[in-house]
C-alpha cells in the first residue's frame, strides 16, 4: 500500500464553512421536530401562557401562566425550596402574600425545588408514594423542579465564582474542595463522569454512586409531580474552548430531546421547559433557540453559562431575547435560570423574561443581609447595634419590618437565634414578591 | 377547678421558632386557651442586658475621627454592660396580650452548668489560650455576694442588685415578677447553701420594698423558694416569706428538679404548701419532664414552667396527648420522627389535631422526617408549634379538668 503524503498547506479559515460545520455538528444525530407526535405540538389543556399586556417601552410583558395548581402572575420571582422546604419559613407565610384578583381562579406562587437533592433524600419513591410533591409538602400551589444537572455539574466544575477565584478554568474533575467521601488516592479522579448516556456522580450524603440520564431524571420528576419540569442538560464551565462548547451544546440538545420524548410518553399534567444553551456565543445560542423552539416544549428556560458578571448577562439577554419574539415563541413563557439579584431582574424583565429563580434572596436573608429599597443592608454590622426603633425598610410592610427593629435583629443574628433566619428569609421573600408586584404595575403603566 | 397554666421559656425574649404570622394565626393572645392556660416567661438575664458606653471616651474618639477627616461613623465598643429595658412589648416586639412572667433566670444552677460545659469545650478547642486554672470548677456554682447576683447573660457574667432587678422588672410591665433569688448547687457545702438562703431572704425584702415604692403599673410580685436540703433553712425561709405574704401573689419553687428523689421532691412541695395559711399560689420553674410535671400538678401547683415543647422539637420529637396507651409513644409522650420507620409514613402527624402543623392534615410524618434529615429549620418550627399546642391541650382538657384522675393520666405515659 502506498501511503500518499500530502503536503499540508496553510489555508485561511473560512468562517462560513466553519459555521456550517458547527451547524452540522449540532444538528447531527438530533431528532427532527417531525419525529415527535403531532398532538404534542398542540396547546396543553392544563398549561398555557396568556399575555395580559405588552409594554410599549420595551420587551417587558405582564402575563399569566396557568398551571394545574394555580395561576402564576408574571413577571414573577421564583424562590428556591431546595429540599422541598424554604429555610425557616412556612410556605403559608409565602403564599399569604400572593395577590388574588376577583373573578379569576386561585393565583399561586411558583416555587422551585431541586431534583438532585430530592433524589438523594427523601428519594423518588417516598414522594411518589406520598402522592407527589404537593401532597408531600402539604402545599397545593405551583411547583417547578429542575433536572438535577446544575448541581451535578457544579460538583465537577464548581461555580463561575469558584473559577474566577482560581483565576483560571476549573479543569474537568477538579473541584475546589476534595469531596469528604473520596477515598481515592488519585486526586484527579472525576467526581462526575459524563457519557452520552448520562451522568454518574457521587451522593454527598453517603458517597454512593448515582447515575442519571435524561430518561431517569424525567421519571424522577414524574414521581415528584411538579407542574413544570426541566429536561437534563449539560452545564459546561464558563471557560472552555469553542469546540468543547459546541460538543456540549450538541449533547444538551440530544439529552433534552430524549427528555422530551420520555416526558411525552406520560405527560401527567406537567409542562416541560427546554433549556437554551450556547454560552456567550451568538451563533450557538441562535442555533440552540432555533432547534429547541422547534420541538414541542411548553416553555423556554435560559440556561448554560450566562456570563461571568452582570454586564455579560445583560449583553447576552440584549441580543438573545429578541429571538423569542418571533412566531409562536411569543406564546410560551420564558424563564431565566439561577439569576435573581435586583439589577439583573430589572434588566431581564425589560428583555421579556417572565420568571426567574434564585436562592440568592433567601441565602442573603438567612445570613443577615436584608434587601431594601435603599440597597442591601448587612444587619450584623456594628453600626446597627443601637439602631433602636429603626426598621429594616421603612417602606416594607412585612412582619419582620412591622414588628422588629434593626437593633433587635442585629442582636438575634449575633446570638445565632433561629428566629433570625426566619425573619431574614421572610423579609427578603416579601421584598422580592413586592418588587415584582411593582414591576408588573410599571409594565402595565408602560413605565418600563 | 384551678386553671393550670403552662409557662414557656421565651428564648432571648422571643417566642421560640414562631413568626408573628404564625403566632397571630395559631397562638393568638385573644384565644381562650392562650388566655387561660398560657404564660410567656421572660428571663431578665437574656432580655434586658444593655451595653454601656463611656461618654468621655466616645467623645474623644469622635474628635479624633473628625480631625482625621473620617466621615464614616464607627460604632463605639461598649465599656461594660448593665440591665435596663423598655416595656416588654417595645423590648421584644412581642404581640400584646400574652400573660407574661419576668424572672431573673429560670434556673441559676442550670445556667452555671451550661456555662461550665461551654468553658470546658472552649478549653478543649484552645488549650493554650485557656490554660489558666481560673474558672476550672468541678461543681457548677452561682456567683453572688451579699449585695448582688451575677447573672450569666449573652454578654458574659453581669452583676445585678435587687433594686436594679426590681426596677427593670417593673419597666418590663409583665403581669408577674419573681423576686431576685440566690441558688446553691445541692452538691455544694453547707456554708454556700446557708449563704444562698440568707441572700434570697434579704433580696426578697429589698425587692418588695423597691416594688412597693414604684408608682407605675405594677407586676404581681412572687417570692422565689430555692430548694433546700436542710430542715433549718427550709423552716427559716418559710418563716421569712410568711412575713411578706400579704404583698406576694404567690411562691415560685426554684430548682426542685435538682432534688434527685421523687419522694423528697413531693415532700418538700407539700411542706411549703402546707406551711402557709391560706395556701399560696404555687409556681414551679424549669420542670424537666412529664413525670415531674404531673407531680407538680398533684402538689397543687398552678403555674408550671418548662422548656419541653422546644426541647422535644430540637430532639425531633412529636408530643401527643394520649387517650389510650400506645406502644409507639415513649414515656415522654413523644414519637421520634427522626426514626427511619417514618421515612415513608404519609399519615398525618396526629389525626384530628388542630395545631398549625396538623390542621387539615397539612403535613405528614414522611415530610417532617425528610425535613429533619435534610437539616431544615422548618422541622423544628412545625414540631414546636405542634408540641406547644398539644401541651396546652393537656393542660386545658386533662390537668385542669374537674374530673381529673391523675393516676390514670400518668398510666398512659408510664
Amino acid at each position: 500500500m502506498c501511503i500518499i503524503r500530502k503536503k499540508i498547506r496553510h489555508v485561511s479559515i473560512n468562517h462560513a464553512v466553519l459555521r456550517s460545520f458547527q451547524k452540522r455538528a449540532l444538528s447531527g444525530c438530533l431528532p427532527e421536530p417531525s419525529s415527535f407526535p403531532s398532538w404534542s405540538f398542540e396547546q396543553r389543556p392544563f398549561f398555557r401562557y396568556e399575555l395580559v399586556h405588552q409594554s410599549t417601552k420595551s420587551m417587558a410583558r405582564v402575563g399569566r401562566i396557568i398551571t394545574p395548581h394555580g395561576i402564576i402572575e408574571t413577571p414573577s420571582y421564583v424562590p428556591v425550596a431546595t429540599n422541598a422546604a424554604l429555610k425557616g419559613v412556612d410556605f403559608r407565610n409565602l403564599d399569604a402574600n400572593v395577590d388574588q384578583h376577583e373573578g379569576i381562579d386561585q393565583y399561586g406562587q411558583l416555587v422551585f425545588s431541586n431534583t438532585y437533592h430530592l433524589i438523594l433524600h427523601p428519594g423518588r419513591e417516598v414522594i411518589r408514594d406520598a402522592g407527589g410533591i404537593h401532597k408531600f409538602t402539604g402545599r397545593n400551589q405551583p411547583f417547578i423542579t429542575d433536572s438535577g444537572g446544575f448541581q451535578v455539574f457544579s460538583l465537577a466544575y464548581g461555580s463561575v465564582q469558584a473559577e474566577r477565584e482560581q483565576h483560571s478554568e476549573l479543569k474537568r474533575g477538579h473541584t475546589v474542595d476534595k469531596p469528604y467521601w473520596s477515598t481515592s488516592e488519585d486526586d484527579n479522579e472525576d467526581p462526575v463522569e459524563v457519557t452520552e448516556d448520562g451522568v454518574m456522580f457521587r451522593s454527598y450524603r453517603d458517597g454512593s454512586k448515582i447515575f442519571i440520564s435524561p430518561e431517569i431524571t424525567v421519571d424522577a420528576q414524574k414521581d415528584f409531580g411538579a407542574d413544570i419540569i426541566i429536561p437534563l442538560d449539560e452545564l459546561p464551565p464558563h471557560h472552555i474552548s469553542r469546540s468543547t462548547l459546541v460538543d456540549s451544546v450538541a449533547r444538551s440538545h440530544r439529552w433534552e430531546a430524549r427528555s422530551l420524548r420520555q416526558h411525552l410518553k406520560n405527560v401527567n399534567g406537567q409542562a416541560m421547559y427546554c433549556v437554551i444553551h450556547g454560552g456567550l456565543d451568538v451563533e450557538l445560542r441562535k442555533q440552540s433557540v432555533e432547534y429547541l423552539t422547534s420541538l414541542p416544549f411548553d416553555g423556554f428556560a435560559i440556561g448554560g453559562s450566562l456570563g461571568k458578571d452582570r454586564d455579560e448577562l445583560k449583553n447576552l439577554l440584549n441580543w438573545m431575547m429578541p429571538m423569542f419574539e418571533k412566531d409562536n415563541r411569543r406564546n410560551k413563557p420564558r424563564h431565566l435560570l439561577g439569576i435573581a439579584d435586583e439589577e439583573s431582574i430589572r434588566h431581564a424583565v425589560t428583555r421579556g423574561i417572565d420568571t426567574l429563580d434564585s436562592c440568592y434572596p433567601t441565602k442573603l436573608g438567612r445570613h443577615g443581609t436584608f434587601m431594601t429599597s435603599d440597597g442591601l443592608l448587612r444587619i450584623k454590622q456594628g453600626k446597627h447595634k443601637k439602631s433602636f426603633g429603626k426598621k429594616i425598610d421603612e417602606t416594607c410592610q412585612c412582619a419582620t419590618c412591622r414588628n422588629y427593629d434593626r437593633a433587635y435583629l442585629h442582636h438575634l443574628f449575633k446570638a445565632k437565634e433561629p428566629l433570625a433566619v426566619m425573619l431574614g428569609t421572610q423579609h427578603n421573600l416579601f421584598y422580592m414578591q413586592n418588587m415584582m408586584k411593582k414591576i408588573r404595575k410599571d409594565i402595565l403603566d408602560n413605565r418600563i | 377547678m384551678t386553671k393550670i397554666k403552662l409557662l414557656i421559656h421565651a428564648e432571648d425574649g422571643s417566642f421560640p421558632h414562631l413568626s408573628e404570622y404564625l403566632l397571630r394565626k395559631y397562638f393568638n393572645p385573644k384565644d381562650e386557651t392562650i388566655k387561660d392556660h398560657f404564660i410567656l416567661g421572660i428571663a431578665v438575664k437574656d432580655t434586658c442586658i444593655q451595653p454601656i458606653y463611656t461618654a468621655k471616651e466616645s467623645k474623644k474618639k469622635r474628635k479624633r475621627q473628625e480631625s482625621d477627616g473620617e466621615e464614616k461613623k464607627v460604632a463605639p465598643k461598649p465599656t461594660g454592660y448593665t440591665f435596663d429595658t423598655a416595656t416588654l412589648h417595645e423590648q421584644t416586639r412581642l404581640m400584646e396580650g400574652y400573660n407574661t412572667f419576668a424572672v431573673p433566670s429560670f434556673d441559676l444552677v442550670d445556667d452555671a452548668k451550661v456555662q461550665m460545659e461551654k468553658d470546658a469545650s472552649n478549653r478543649l478547642k484552645n488549650p493554650q489560650k485557656n490554660s489558666t486554672k481560673e474558672g476550672q470548677k468541678s461543681i457548677a456554682s452561682v456567683t453572688s455576694t451579699k449585695n448582688h447576683l451575677s447573672l450569666i447573660t449573652p454578654n458574659g457574667l453581669q452583676q445585678i442588685t435587687p433594686e436594679l432587678y426590681t426596677q427593670v422588672g417593673n419597666k418590663l410591665k409583665c403581669d408577674h415578677l419573681l423576686a431576685l433569688f440566690d441558688q446553691a448547687n445541692l452538691e455544694e457545702g453547707k456554708k454556700r447553701k446557708a449563704a444562698a438562703c440568707e441572700r434570697s431572704k434579704a433580696w426578697l425584702g429589698l425587692c418588695q420594698k423597691s416594688h412597693q415604692s414604684t408608682t407605675e403599673c405594677k407586676s404581681k410580685l412572687w417570692a422565689a423558694f430555692s430548694c433546700h436540703d436542710s430542715k433549718w433553712t427550709l423552716n427559716d425561709s418559710i418563716q421569712y416569706i410568711t412575713e411578706y405574704k400579704q404583698s406576694l401573689e404567690g411562691i415560685a419553687i426554684v430548682g426542685l428538679h435538682h432534688v434527685q428523689s421523687r419522694a423528697e421532691r413531693k415532700d418538700l412541695v407539700k411542706k411549703i404548701s402546707s406551711s402557709f395559711n391560706p395556701k399560696p399560689a404555687l409556681a414551679m420553674l424549669a420542670v424537666p419532664d412529664l413525670s415531674q410535671l404531673f407531680d407538680a400538678v398533684e402538689c397543687g401547683t398552678e403555674i408550671i414552667s418548662t422548656s419541653l415543647p422546644v426541647t422535644w422539637a430540637r430532639s425531633n420529637k412529636l408530643f401527643n396527648v394520649l387517650k389510650v396507651k400506645s406502644e409507639e409513644v415513649g414515656s415522654d409522650g413523644c414519637i421520634d420522627l427522626s426514626d427511619e420507620k417514618y421515612a415513608r409514613d404519609t399519615s398525618p402527624l396526629l389525626e384530628g389535631c388542630q395545631c398549625m402543623s396538623c390542621r387539615d392534615s397539612r403535613y405528614n410524618k414522611a415530610y417532617v422526617h425528610h425535613l429533619i434529615k435534610a437539616n431544615e429549620l422548618l422541622a423544628q418550627i412545625l414540631l414546636f408549634g405542634h408540641n406547644l399546642f398539644q401541651l396546652l391541650t393537656l393542660f386545658k382538657e386533662e390537668l385542669s379538668s374537674d374530673d381529673l384522675d391523675l393516676s390514670k393520666v400518668r398510666e398512659l405515659y408510664e
